[in-house]
This record gives C-alpha cells, sequence and structure tokens, in this order.
C-alpha cells in the first residue's frame, strides 16, 4: 500500500464503517440530493426502494438509559425522519410558539402533557410540509405517501393506507410497525376519515397529516 | 456544497449544509435517533427539581417544591426609590432624601415586620390596601439598590431564565408574559440565561388554547374537533403499547419515561375534552369569588381599577392564579407608562399606588391560595426632578436613583423568621451619601442585581446551593451571604 493510502487510511476506514453502519438502516435519514444552492431538493427520478408490507417487527429491546427529544434538537429530528427539505413559515410560527413548552434537556423526568402537546403540534406542521412537499410530485415518486394523489379526487387504497404506514414506520420508528399498531392506525385513519371516489386531494391531505402526526407524535419516535 | 445550520429562537433547521459524517455531527444534527442506537447511544442527565408528572402510579404531578415566581415591570423607570427609604453602606438613613422626592427627613412606616419606608409612600399605600396585615406579616421584603439605564429594554433586570434554569416548571402551561415584543414577555432583558419562550396572555381564552388541542392554530386546525381529539387518542394508544416495550426492558430511565409519556398523552385527552381545565380562578370551586372580588372581576366590577381595564384585571389574575396553582411556570407582566416625568407628581403618585395595588393583590392571592409566592418589581431606571419633599415634581429619568423590589409571602413563616438579622438588613447595596445608588456595591450593575435577586429566591425556595452551578462566577461566599436577605 502506497505511503499516500497509508496515511489516509484511518478516514477510509471511518467512511467505510460509517457506510457498513447506514445501509443496514433502510429509508432512515433523508433520500435526496443536495443543490447547489444548499437545499435538499425531494427525487424527483429514484422513488426509493418497494417496500413490502408484509411482516411486522417487534421495537427492540432497549437496556440503556433513554430519554426524549428537546427543545435543540427536536425539529431537525422530525424534518431529517420525514426528509421535509423546507420548513414552513407556519411551522415556524407553530414551533416560536410551543417550543417554551419542551425543555433544553430531554431527560425521561422532563416529560409533561404541555411538552407532548407541543411534539404533537410540531409534529403536525411537519407532516404539513411533508404533504405540501410531496402534493405536486408524481404519486409513485412519493417518499412517504407513495401513491396517494393529493391533486385527484379519489379514495385512499388500503394497500395505499398499509404501504404509507410501513413507509412512516420505517423513517420515524426506525423499525417496522407491529400488527397492533397497524390495527391501530388503519382503524383511526378509517373511522375519521372514511374513504370514497369523491374523497377530494384536500380531504386525503388532512388524513395523511393525521396518520402522519399520530405516529411522529408517538414514544418510539420521540425517544433517544 | 456548503450549508450553515441557522440558531433562531432555540431552533435548529437544516437549511442546506455538507452531510454529516462524524459522530459528533450526527448527534448535533439529531440524527442518531434515526439511525439507530448501534452509533452513537444517547446518556442523558437527570435535571432534578424538574415539575414532571412524578413516578406515581396516578400521574399525580409531585409537590411544588419551587415557589411561584412573578415579575412586575414598571415600563419607563418608576420613582422606586423615593416609595422606600434607601439606606446608606452602614445601613444608616441618608441626610437627605430631597433628592428623590421624599423630603429632607422623611416621617417614617414600618411594614414587612420592620422595613423602613417613608409615610408619603404610595406604592406602600397601595400594597396595604389590598394586602392585609396578617399576609404582610408573612411577607419579606428586600431593597436592592441598583442603577439601570433609563426608558429602555436591554437592562438585565429579568431573572425568569435563571428560575427556569433553578427547575420552575409549569403542570399545564409555559412562561407566561404579556408583551410580545420581547424574549422575556416584559421589557427587561434576561439576565444571565435566557427563558423559555412565553407565552403572551392577553385573556383567560389565550391560556385555555395553549392547553391540549383546544382552539388550535395551524396544520392541525385542518382537523375538525373530533379529528384531534381522536389524534390525541390515537398517540396515547402507540405511545402506550411502545412504552410497555421500553418499561419492559432491563431500564429505570425507559420504565420512568413509559410512565410519564403515558401520564402526559393520557392528561392532554382530559384537557382537550374538558372545559375546565382549572385554569379560571373565576371558576375555583372554594376561592372563585373571593378571587373574583379580590381581584375586582366579579359582575358588576368597575371598568377600572387600579390603573387596570376589566380584561387587563381578569388576565392577569388568570396568569398569577395558575403561578401560584403551579400550573404555569414564571410569569412577567409588564405595566407600561412609568415614564411619568411630566412636571406633576399627581401622575407618579397614582401610578405607583396603581403598582402597589397589584403587588398586594397577588401576595393576598397567594394568602388565599395557601402558597408562596415571590414577587419582584423592576423598572428601567427611575425618575427624578428638583427635588424636594414628597409633593415635589418629576421633569426627568435618573437611573442613577434605580432599584427594585423583591416581596415574598410564605403563609408558614413570619417575616421576622425568614430574613436574615445582620448588618445588611433587608437591603442589597446601599445609596451613597451623594443620594444615587452605589454603582461599587456588590450590585452595580443590573446583571448582578439580578444574580441576587435569583439567590434570594433560590434561599427562598430552599435550593441556594444551587446557585453556584446556575450562575457561577457572579459572587464570592463574602458577597453571597451579603446578596442574600433570606434566612
Amino acid at each position: 500500500m502506497s505511503k499516500r493510502l497509508m496515511k489516509k487510511r484511518p478516514m477510509l476506514i471511518t467512511i467505510l464503517a460509517f457506510s457498513a453502519l447506514v445501509i443496514g438502516f433502510q429509508n432512515c435519514g433523508i433520500e435526496g440530493s443536495f443543490s447547489k444552492s444548499g437545499s435538499l431538493t425531494q427525487p424527483s427520478v429514484t422513488p426509493g426502494p418497494t417496500i413490502t408490507t408484509t411482516g411486522t417487527d417487534e421495537p427492540a429491546e432497549d437496556t440503556r438509559k433513554v430519554g426524549v427529544n428537546h427543545s435543540q434538537n427536536m425539529l431537525v429530528t422530525m424534518q431529517n425522519q420525514l426528509g421535509v427539505a423546507a420548513i414552513s413559515a407556519g411551522t415556524r410560527t407553530t414551533l416560536a410558539t410551543q417550543i417554551g413548552k419542551v425543555p433544553e434537556q430531554g431527560t425521561a423526568e422532563s416529560v409533561t402533557a404541555p411538552m407532548w402537546i407541543a411534539v404533537t403540534q410540531i409534529s403536525g406542521e411537519v407532516c404539513n410540509d411533508l404533504v405540501v412537499q410531496e402534493t405536486p410530485v408524481a404519486p409513485d415518486s412519493h417518499r412517504i405517501f407513495r401513491g396517494v394523489n393529493f391533486q385527484v379526487n379519489g379514495a385512499i387504497t388500503d394497500v395505499q393506507k398499509a404501504d404509507v404506514v410501513r413507509r412512516l414506520a420505517r423513517s420515524v420508528w426506525s423499525r417496522n410497525e407491529t400488527a397492533d399498531e397497524k390495527k391501530d392506525l388503519i382503524d383511526a385513519l378509517n373511522a375519521n376519515f372514511p374513504q370514497a371516489a369523491g374523497t377530494t386531494g384536500a380531504q386525503k391531505q388532512v388524513a395523511m397529516i393525521f396518520l402522519c402526526t399520530a405516529m411522529t407524535a408517538s414514544l418510539d419516535a420521540q425517544k433517544m | 456544497m456548503t450549508y450553515k445550520a441557522k440558531k433562531s429562537a432555540k431552533e435548529y433547521i437544516w437549511d442546506g449544509h455538507a452531510k454529516p459524517t462524524t459522530r459528533r455531527e450526527f448527534l448535533a444534527k439529531g440524527l442518531i435517533s434515526a439511525s439507530g442506537f448501534v452509533i452513537a447511544p444517547s446518556i442523558l442527565q437527570v435535571i432534578s427539581g424538574s415539575q414532571a408528572f412524578a413516578a406515581d402510579l396516578d400521574c399525580a404531578p409531585p409537590p411544588s417544591g419551587l415557589p411561584a415566581f412573578i415579575v412586575v415591570n414598571l415600563s419607563g423607570g418608576a420613582a422606586l426609590a423615593a416609595n422606600y427609604m434607601p439606606l446608606d453602606r452602614g445601613r444608616q438613613k441618608l441626610a437627605s432624601y430631597a433628592n428623590i422626592g421624599a423630603g429632607v427627613s422623611p416621617t417614617e412606616t414600618m411594614e414587612f415586620q420592620g422595613v423602613r419606608f417613608p409615610v408619603t409612600s404610595k406604592f406602600l399605600e397601595g400594597v396595604r390596601a389590598f394586602a392585609p396585615a396578617a399576609t404582610l406579616s408573612k411577607t419579606g421584603f428586600v431593597g436592592t439598590m441598583v442603577q439601570s439605564g433609563d426608558d429602555r429594554a436591554d437592562n438585565k433586570l429579568d431573572i425568569s431564565g435563571l428560575v427556569s434554569a433553578a427547575g420552575l416548571t409549569g403542570g399545564l402551561l409555559p412562561k407566561l408574559g404579556t408583551v410580545a415584543s420581547q424574549l422575556t414577555g416584559v421589557r427587561q432583558a434576561p439576565a444571565v440565561l435566557d427563558p423559555p419562550a412565553p407565552l403572551i396572555v392577553n385573556s383567560v381564552a389565550d391560556l385555555s388554547s395553549a392547553i391540549g388541542l383546544n382552539g388550535t392554530a395551524g396544520a392541525l386546525a385542518r382537523l375538525n374537533a373530533n379529528q384531534r381529539g381522536s389524534l390525541l387518542k390515537l398517540i396515547d394508544r402507540l405511545s402506550g403499547s411502545q412504552g410497555r416495550q421500553l418499561a419492559s426492558a432491563n431500564s429505570a430511565s425507559g420504565q420512568t419515561l413509559s410512565k410519564l409519556v403515558s401520564c402526559a398523552t393520557g392528561k392532554n385527552i382530559e384537557l382537550s375534552s374538558t372545559t375546565n381545565a382549572g385554569i379560571d380562578p373565576r371558576v375555583d370551586t372554594a376561592l372563585g369569588t373571593n378571587l373574583s372580588m379580590l381581584w375586582q372581576i366579579q359582575a358588576g366590577a368597575p371598568a377600572t381599577a387600579f390603573g387596570r381595564s376589566t380584561n387587563q384585571r381578569i388576565a392577569f389574575s388568570a396568569m398569577v392564579y395558575n403561578a401560584i396553582k403551579g400550573n404555569a411556570a414564571a410569569v412577567g407582566l409588564d405595566l407600561g407608562g412609568y415614564d411619568y416625568h411630566d412636571n406633576t407628581r399627581t401622575t407618579a403618585d397614582r401610578m405607583d399606588r396603581d403598582a402597589g395595588q397589584l403587588v398586594g393583590i397577588i401576595l393576598q392571592t397567594a394568602a388565599l391560595m395557601g402558597k408562596k409566592v415571590f414577587v419582584q418589581v423592576v423598572s428601567d431606571g427611575a425618575a427624578g426632578g428638583p427635588g424636594g419633599d414628597a409633593t415635589s415634581v418629576f421633569t426627568s429619568d435618573t437611573g442613577t436613583t434605580g432599584m427594585s423590589y423583591i416581596m415574598a409571602y410564605d403563609p408558614a413563616r413570619n417575616a421576622v423568621d425568614m430574613m436574615k438579622n445582620d448588618a445588611f438588613l433587608w437591603q442589597i447595596g446601599q445609596f451613597t451619601s451623594g443620594g444615587v445608588s452605589d454603582a461599587n456595591s456588590i450590585v452595580g450593575s443590573p446583571e448582578k442585581a439580578s444574580a441576587a435577586a435569583f439567590a434570594n429566591y433560590l434561599q427562598f425556595a430552599g435550593l441556594i446551593d444551587k446557585f453556584q452551578s446556575i450562575a457561577p462566577g457572579r459572587f464570592g461566599a463574602n458577597e453571597l451571604n451579603e446578596a442574600v436577605r433570606f434566612a
């Protein structure tokens, strides 16, 4: 091995190890490319891997000290989990009014009811930003709301609902949903947002905001 | 390609940046949770004094160890020194108080178990109008002699960030304030630490809409009330099952987190479905009538009282009530119009009395509720004039004669037992022989005066041992002893 390569060996090892770890976690982080301006753009050509909705995961056991997202990292964590390129003015406004309820340290003991309302509100805004981001994109290219067409009337199918649940689970929970979680989510979605041929794009947006917020504001999305 | 992470109002937004490659960058960008536990497990420290729901199975919040904190800012430069009797370094009376408009040798009156005031003090007159002797006998008073900038909002006189760092949080609501354009919620800058973002309150509705998802704005307003209720229930259900998985692992913090999240999400369902979250003093089951009468917000009350309109009195009463009850964190009440050097004394007298009445009402509210409260009265600069007795006019700003007050009510202690009995008495810093606040005292700047106020808050709360860790380097041991006037 040349001297030049020997000098770069630690960096090469780090890069290889990091790559192995990243590859090992599918669908985490943000897909997409960085534009020259530095903003993250939604992928227009590579929609990401096809995800099967069969099979579920049980959450991994954890024996270490755990906490939750805190005021310093909450928004960027949600943004990364969901792949939201640009935060809207509405999200910034909600963040400014709600972040005071979120402690600066994310210890387990810091959890309060006002804090979790703030988590829910901020999740709702980021989910709304995601819906807005995906709406103009071809439905089959949506990273999260795959197949859901927000621009025309029509029902969200059961297959699409299951697929969205799977994609959200892997994005915000870093795992597949359990059978019980899937049932809870789909049942709540169906009860609150019955679908029909005449369901408008705006109604489908609200349904997806509901689903996305519920999952993003749940414990597994917030724990660290 | 490069990007810069922006920080504003504690916000970190990914706005285009070089992709993180090191563990430190992943941690900083919050990607650790998405990347799983292998790269960088997070190890977090326990914060003592947190007001999070207790580990009790019934989810009842733990008894608060921290007294309510309320700051009353008299915006514009009130003549606080003329309403008090500043003492010199030796804690003797000055040769003359004419320069602050209290006369050469004012007749004294005593309150708060031995603190000296000029009998002409309109502020004290106002306090006495609403806080009876029984309440004042359990109220300690501290006067802090500090110069401050006139007519400006950047004096570092707000200690709500420090109080928050000490652990004061609200069970339902965050820090409350009244001035939307200010980080502190009042027209004062933060001392040492920035406070959490305040909820600005103009009405009780502002409080109720901050609880649960009631009256929510923004994206979730696209959901109707039933859908919002279903959302909270779904979050509760998901978090509950996820928490049970976490609790079943051999992790004490996991069990704590599971329980507290379950309590929090369950509480939010309850709060969002109720019309009485216990935040309106007028409908307090035991005290509603008395509190309404005290604050003059009952049916048929006058349109204006202690300088406040009915709506303002309702808002203030709700803020103070929730602070004392433990629902809210620190509270800031900003009173405008104290730049009252209009070549008369009548305006100043009226407004000083109004401020005193408000403080008296706050103290009496705590007395009715049987709880401790720590009230700080601050102002940007002071008012002065050609000097003379208590009828002399105010014609200008004179920040050199500035000061601030602390009043702390404890239902379980008499004031004489609350205060140190030493050479410094009830005063921090002093006036010079020239009749101005001594800039060379231990509280020679607004920020040092604020540190002293915070030290007294911690002492009042029984947590003075936290001072050096939260506000390090402000005082040496002797100075801290001098600064802390509560026993």
